[in-house]
């Protein structure tokens, strides 16, 4: 996880919500926007193991 | 003694020895909540004529010996998300103005076969999110409650209601509870039916209560789920596992120092108080639960918001428009995330009865704009571990301090053993609470 890789993807969400929803109303709700942006950013650089997921213990095996 | 300064294990022994009826309570409560509502707004609505009826019922029954259960004749209060049968239920918002349902929530209609008596229906931020309530602090009334559950916090807390029913996503019962001043109790997720309660986020939301004692909520958690078994009895002081590091960092100093303080009674008890690390995992418990909950309230409510958008106000507008956008990848990693810090909580646990920690990050804020932070309560609701408060003190404000004690899964019988062995070294008066306006 990098601090620039965060703005960037902050940057692209953003970019996504003007375009979805106008430049006024995305602008009202940037702070919402940008706040899950960042929380996404964090779980999606969040490194998992599969051997610690629960999911595995779905194979019998496990 | 006036009937409403009762608790609800109070009230129930004088109705089960005749020396109080059912009617005589619900009126009791009436007055009061006559009284205090144009200072305290903690009701959307009350639903005199019917609750009066059904007191009336009660009182009947127990004239001729039939308690249906120790809930019987006790009124209670209702949060405005649960469905109520001919009863206005709002959720707090302008798009449900004059919606009346056909049926009970599950928990309403448990609720109603035990013999309680639905008082009315207590206000709630909108859909129980962030915009807030108009109710107020009795502790403070220039105070938040706290939300989302705020008027079955305030109610509780001022003598409305022995007993009043809210639900919890990040920290909308143990919150409130703490503010004002009473015992909140969060069960473990699913422990108690969702079922007729309107849904912010399916995999968060959890059915929770308030009530002034700890023996009352024991009580009717035993009366609505008599199937669970007995709690581990607490037979000496319990071993507390104390959570700093996360809840330390984001405490206010008063809150901190006021957490320290109910820890030193706890450990004058003879509590075995242990500090404890949390998982590597806990870090990603803000992000985590932000994640989860903005796509599920955004699939909650995105039929309606395409249509009537203009309608929401602004929080949840921005919130239900910031979860459209989040990809499901996202959305699936941080379950499995979820998943790990669960395993993790529940390891941790086991080395002890329960863990423990500040039930808010600072006390009421000032004003009625903001309910305050959920942040000391959003894990329990991502990891869906019960969590009772506890009132530990008070602040140099004269506001409320809360003890908040996490449990194992289903340990929720035991949990209340814990909680009223703390309660008592604690030694924090549960009388109503007269409301208090500064001048």
């Amino acid at each position: 996880m990098s601090v620039d890789g965060e703005k960037e993807y902050i940057r692209m969400v953003a970019e996504t919500a003007r375009s979805t929803w106008g430049d006024e109303a995305a602008q009202q709700f940037m702070n919402h926007i940008e706040g899950t942006a960042k929380a996404v950013y964090e779980v999606s650089n969040y490194p998992l193991e599969a051997s610690t997921e629960p999911v595995t213990k779905m194979r019998p095996e496990a | 003694m006036e009937p409403y300064k009762l608790s609800l294990a109070e009230a129930a022994r004088l109705m089960r020895d005749g020396s109080l009826t059912p009617t005589r309570l619900t009126e009791s409560l009436l007055d009061r909540i006559d009284e205090l509502e144009p200072r305290v707004d903690a009701w959307v609505t009350v639903d005199r004529e019917r609750a009066l009826e059904a007191a009336e019922a009660a009182t009947r029954e127990a004239a001729d010996g039939v308690f249906r259960s120790p809930l019987h004749g006790v009124p209670v209060g209702v949060k405005d998300i649960y469905y109520t049968e001919g009863v206005l239920t709002t959720m707090g918002s302008p798009l449900f103005a004059g919606f009346v349902p056909d049926h009970d929530a599950d928990v309403v209609k448990a609720l109603k076969g035990t013999g309680a008596i639905v008082l009315g229906k207590t206000e709630t931020t909108e859909f129980a999110l962030h915009d807030p309530a108009p109710t107020r602090n009795p502790w403070n009334t220039g105070h938040t409650p706290g939300g989302s559950s705020s008027g079955s916090a305030a109610a509780v807390s001022c003598g409305m209601a022995p007993l009043a029913f809210g639900s919890q996503t990040g920290g909308s019962v143990v919150r409130p509870a703490s503010y004002c001043g009473v015992v909140g109790y969060k069960c473990t997720y699913d422990l108690l039916s969702r079922g007729g309660v309107y849904p912010l986020s399916w995999s968060l939301d959890h059915i929770g209560y308030m009530a002034r004692t700890v023996e009352d909520a024991k009580i009717t958690l035993r009366t609505l789920r008599p199937d669970l078994p007995e709690g581990h009895k607490v037979d000496g002081p319990p071993r507390l596992g104390l959570l700093s590091g996360y809840f330390k960092e984001n405490a206010s100093d008063e809150v901190w120092r006021g957490f320290e303080k109910a820890v030193g009674k706890l450990w004058g008890e003879g509590a075995q108080v242990v500090d404890v690390k949390l998982p590597e995992s806990f870090k990603t418990v803000p992000s985590v639960h932000r994640v989860i909950m903005a796509v599920e309230t955004a699939a909650v409510h995105e039929d309606m918001f395409r249509e009537r958008a203009d309608e929401y106000r602004e929080y949840l507008k921005g919130f239900i428009s910031s979860g459209l956008l989040v990809p499901a990848t996202a959305y699936l990693r941080a379950q499995r995330i979820r998943g790990q810090i669960i395993g993790d909580m529940v390891r941790l646990l086991k080395g002890y009865d329960c863990l423990i920690c500040p039930s808010t990050v600072d006390t009421a804020p000032e004003g009625l704009e903001w309910t305050g932070s959920p942040a000391f309560n959003a894990p329990w609701s991502l990891t869906g571990l019960p969590t009772v408060t506890v009132p530990s003190g008070l602040s140099g404000e004269g506001l409320p301090l809360g003890l908040q004690l996490v449990g194992r899964p289903s340990g929720d019988m035991s949990l209340f053993e814990v909680a009223a062995w703390c309660e008592k070294a604690l030694r924090f008066p549960h009388e109503p609470r007269e409301p208090h306006t500064p001048k």
